[in-house]
């Protein structure tokens, strides 16, 4: 493996070659992500550590390693219900900031969130019907039929646009959201108070009912999708200098917008599935990572974004879990409170061009 | 201006609309888990017999509620119909432009008061006298808390999607309503989860529900909803101008701030008492006008059009709930909900590229 | 195949017996043209001949309803797209500018069609990025935003954008439109040298006849959908010929330092005087 670097260029960019891979590789961008991983991880250590029952960090720290000496109720809060929580939430998290990335590049709308398309709502829909007419679905199934359930808006979406980079997209999307919102919200006015309650939780955006048999499941579909967005990040480059250009320096954009569309809805879809409708995440991590790594590199903005947006949920879900003791509130709620800021500041920002 | 000539072609419409007000508000009081014949509601109008079951349904049930979707129905489309005028924006809606979701949350703000721990201290500030006891949300209390919420969350979104050089857009203005929209329904969201009390209070109202309207509340809001209506008449008189853009209008001899000042607290009013009635409902302010411009693109005709389409369809709407899933209801809000964001998407398809 | 050039060598693009639409109206008739190799070629003719649907069926942009495009004899359409990328290069009228991208990054897109999975980054690649910053003067601001630069400057880094994919043809649509003279000029002369100097062969469509004039090799006149003439010296141009085409009466004046023809529209104030009609000065 004869591993050749090159030397720095004007721009920052160093030549690396590894076999026969020959890539580039930005030193600024590359260290301030590797930051951002290490932020992530060090908010994930800590957040373990918090909660209906504190557990100090010196315990903490030597039972992940395998010391046994936890009370057993101390070490089933730390295994069974934190720690695939908190990695449910970084996963989902940056599921979800890997969606809204592909999203804004491919509508070329920077006020794009696949929640927006009502692939939130439609996946919604077809747990719930599925929940309420299978009560004895396998939670394991979940993310799977979701992600039918939000491909298919996304296809009708795209049919009735005939476009996916347009205002007209961003618009018709939000229409069938509504009109899937509403289709939700008369299930669950036929139901009971007490039966309506966790699912109006689950709704809002909760972790709280994360075990886990779910976590396989959703890094599988994780990577898989991932390496999609990853393997077309190229072709989305050149997608974003408009559709003339782009055929003429040979981009196919019809499978390159496909490939991206799926690979986004069936990324939020799995979130919803797992963990309830959170939104602003896909809206507000993409615009994070371009305010640290700049707008040159789909693969930074995808990285970026997806370490955003664990961040984001990681800290969300905790602030819901911590901050209103002995009362928790879903980290969707959180967001919600959060992100709306955001979002105005981003549209404040573009108020002249919009 | 000719107005004559204007008004001519709509009085077709209108008696058009009034039949269809009368049938349908016919068809209303007939329907129901249990039928109620023509007959019988003539004798409860003319002698009024307390011990006749299907007379006291309609005086204390069905009336009532009918009386309210007329006047909900009639409030959202005027409100739809002046800030579509107001903003030059086919999709102006309250709904959509965050009215019904700050009205909701002052009304469950309003309404979870009371549990808040921290407010016996309130009481020594002079101007809530009314607070030892929760603000109760009886009487005019409601509309005005409504209309407060209502009015104040629609100014934030207006005020921010205007700001900027290229003004109101279509994009801007929607995202602005769904932003502010969001965050209050996220308040709302997170008083309700944390307040069990207040959820079970306002759950079937949260989703826009006549089913639970009195007559005193309704008429509390009466001397409100006329000050409102003198205000529609007064600014729909200077729309035609308005739509013209701000600089022809103000060459006509309109005042544009005043109108617009004017128009939104008059939208803000008829939302807030819609909101307060009967919960959130949302998309006719959307269809109704819309309709309403296409037959009649006269604003001066419009106002009582769309009083009367509004009330139609709000009265059909409700009918809807109340029967399709029988012996269930459904609130109302989902059906217009049904209705309009299929009608939001057509719109969307037809006019935008 | 069709020749062309003194040397006989096959033209490197051409058409034969075109016809294209544009939304259900069919805007090209029955054309059949060569470009010839390192030369300008300029599409003119007014608004609604075809010049942009012309030039857009030749790179492949949209499908003829009728008859071939060639691409170094071969119909374009049986090329894979990314040897079309790496022998023709486009610039639209109005490209697409991705926000806070700097020149060097925006050139660097160039080079997609010489890319690959396992090639992502290579020595060639930054070679011909430079390379094509230099040629177009653009290297001094490298690192800075597109969107902070002038009208002219933008316009060289898409220029050096399409340099960096090393295409022997570059397609350009209206490139001078939207700049003040000066980055007119400025585009112009780069473009000429382009063929001159560095031997590409490049077709643009141009709005001002007057520039066209000055600066092309080749001329190929549109009007109605069909060619309505092509000349190889900008000095042959007629009164006659500008006025069918444009449909409007102009008086032909001599540039005195090229000797080349400008062409005026004529006028008159007054609605009384005859307008002296093909004049020739």
């Amino acid at each position: 493996m004869i591993v050749k670097t090159g030397t720095l260029n004007t721009s920052g960019y160093y030549h690396i070659q590894i076999g026969p891979l020959e890539f580039r590789l930005h030193t600024r961008r590359t260290a301030i992500l590797c930051l951002l991983a290490l932020t992530v991880f060090g908010l994930g250590i800590f957040a373990l550590g918090l909660g209906s029952q504190d557990i100090a960090p010196a315990d903490m720290l030597s039972a992940l390693f395998g010391d046994m000496n936890l009370s057993p109720s101390n070490h089933a809060i730390l295994f069974e219900l934190r720690l695939p929580r908190l990695i449910l939430a970084a996963l989902c998290g940056a599921m979800l900031g890997l969606s809204g990335a592909a999203m804004q590049s491919l509508t070329r709308n920077g006020l794009a969130d696949p929640g927006l398309l009502g692939v939130r709502e439609g996946s919604i829909l077809v747990i719930l019907l599925l929940i309420l007419s299978f009560p004895a679905l396998p939670m394991v199934l979940r993310p799977v039929l979701g992600t039918i359930g939000g491909l298919a808006v996304a296809a009708a979406t795209v049919v009735i646009a005939r476009s996916t980079s347009s205002l007209r997209f961003v618009l018709i999307g939000i229409g069938i959201s509504w009109l899937l919102s509403a289709l939700v919200a008369m299930i669950l006015v036929s139901l009971d108070n007490s039966d309506a309650q966790p699912l109006l939780l689950w709704i809002a955006g909760s972790l709280s009912s994360v075990t886990w048999k779910i976590v396989p499941v959703a890094l599988g579909l994780f990577l898989v999708n991932s390496l999609l967005l990853f393997l077309t990040s190229r072709s989305s480059e050149i997608l974003s200098l408009g559709g003339q250009s782009a055929a003429g320096l040979g981009v196919n954009l019809r499978k390159t917008s496909f490939i991206q569309l799926v690979a986004a809805t069936m990324l939020s879809a799995t979130c919803v599935s797992t963990i309830g409708g959170i939104g602003f995440i896909g809206l507000i991590a993409p615009h994070l990572a371009k305010l640290v790594t700049g707008n040159s590199s789909q693969i930074s903005a995808l990285s970026g974004s997806a370490l955003w947006g664990a961040l984001l949920l990681l800290g969300a879900d905790t602030i819901g879990r911590v901050a209103f003791l002995p009362l928790q509130l879903p980290a969707g709620i959180v967001l919600a409170v959060i992100g709306v800021p955001v979002l105005l500041i981003l549209l404040w920002k573009r108020r002249d061009e919009l | 201006m000719s107005t004559k000539r204007r008004g001519a072609p709509n009085a077709p419409m209108a008696l058009l609309l009034v039949a269809a007000l009368v049938i349908a508000a016919l068809l209303y009081l007939i329907s129901g888990p249990r039928l109620i014949p023509p007959s019988t509601i003539l004798s409860a109008a003319n002698a009024f017999d307390p011990n006749n079951f299907d007379h006291r349904i309609l005086q204390s049930i069905r009336f009532p509620r009918l009386l309210a979707a007329i006047t909900v129905g009639a409030c959202l489309g005027l409100s739809g119909l002046l800030l579509q005028g107001l903003l030059r924006n086919p999709l102006g809606e309250p709904h959509i432009l965050g009215l019904n979701a700050g009205a909701t949350l002052a009304v469950v703000v309003a309404t979870a008061l009371p549990t808040i721990p921290m407010l016996p201290m309130l009481p020594m500030l002079p101007i809530f006298p009314i607070f030892p006891t929760g603000i109760s949300l009886d009487g005019m209390a409601r509309p005005i808390v409504a209309a407060c919420g209502g009015g104040g969350v629609f100014l934030a979104t207006i005020s921010f999607a205007s700001a900027g050089k290229s003004g109101m857009t279509l994009l801007k203005v929607t995202f602005c309503g769904i932003a502010f929209s969001a965050l209050a329904g996220a308040l709302t969201s997170a008083i309700l989860i944390l307040d069990d009390d207040t959820l079970d209070k306002v759950r079937l109202w949260l989703v826009g529900d006549l089913s639970g309207t009195r007559l005193d509340t309704l008429g509390a809001s009466m001397g409100l909803l006329a000050v409102a209506v003198g205000a529609a008449f007064y600014v729909s008189a200077r729309l035609n101008a308005l739509a013209l853009g701000d600089v022809v209008a103000t060459s006509l001899g309109v005042s544009v701030r005043r109108v617009r000042f004017i128009g939104i607290i008059a939208a803000a009013l008829f939302a807030g008492i819609a909101v307060s009635i009967a919960g959130p409902i949302g998309f006719v302010g959307l269809i109704v006008p819309n309709l309403v411009r296409r037959f009649a693109p006269d604003y001066r005709a419009s106002v009582p059009l769309t009083a009367l389409c509004g009330a139609v369809l709000l009265v059909l709407a409700d009918l809807a709930a109340r029967l399709i899933m029988l012996p269930h209801e459904i609130p109302t809000g989902l059906a217009t909900a049904f209705v309009g964001a299929p009608v939001f998407i057509v719109l969307v398809a037809r006019t935008i590229r | 195949m069709i020749e062309d050039g003194p040397d006989g060598d096959i033209a490197p693009l051409a058409a034969k017996k075109l016809h294209a639409a544009f939304r259900d109206t069919t805007v090209l008739h029955d054309i059949s043209v060569e470009i010839p190799r390192n030369r300008l070629t300029v599409l003119v003719g007014p608004n609604g001949s075809g010049k942009s649907t012309l030039l857009s069926a030749l790179s492949r942009l949209i499908t003829p309803t009728n008859g071939t495009v060639y691409l170094d004899g071969k119909n374009i359409h049986t090329h894979h797209t990314r040897d079309v990328a790496r022998k023709l290069g486009i610039l639209p009228q109005t490209p697409v500018l991705p926000e806070n991208l700097s020149v060097y990054d925006l050139v660097s897109r160039g080079r997609y069609p010489h890319q690959g999975l396992f090639k992502q980054w290579t020595k060639a690649d930054e070679d011909a990025v430079q390379h094509a910053l230099a040629i177009t003067n653009t290297a001094d601001f490298a690192q800075q935003s597109v969107q902070n630069l002038s009208g002219g400057q933008r316009q060289r880094c898409f220029i050096a954008m399409a340099l960096a994919q090393e295409t022997d043809i570059i397609l350009l649509d209206e490139p001078t439109t939207y700049l003040d003279l000066r980055y007119q000029v400025d585009v112009m002369n780069l473009i000429a040298r382009l063929c001159q100097d560095h031997g590409r062969t490049i077709v643009a469509v141009l709005h001002d006849l007057n520039f066209a004039l000055q600066y092309a090799d080749h001329m190929i006149f549109l009007k109605d959908g069909k060619i309505y003439q092509t000349i190889d010296d900008p000095r042959s141009c007629s009164v006659d010929l500008i006025s069918d085409v444009f449909a409007t009466d102009v008086v032909r004046l001599i540039e005195p330092v090229s000797g080349i023809p400008v062409f005026m529209p004529l006028h008159s104030k007054s609605a009384d005087v005859p307008c002296p009609s093909r004049v020739a000065i």
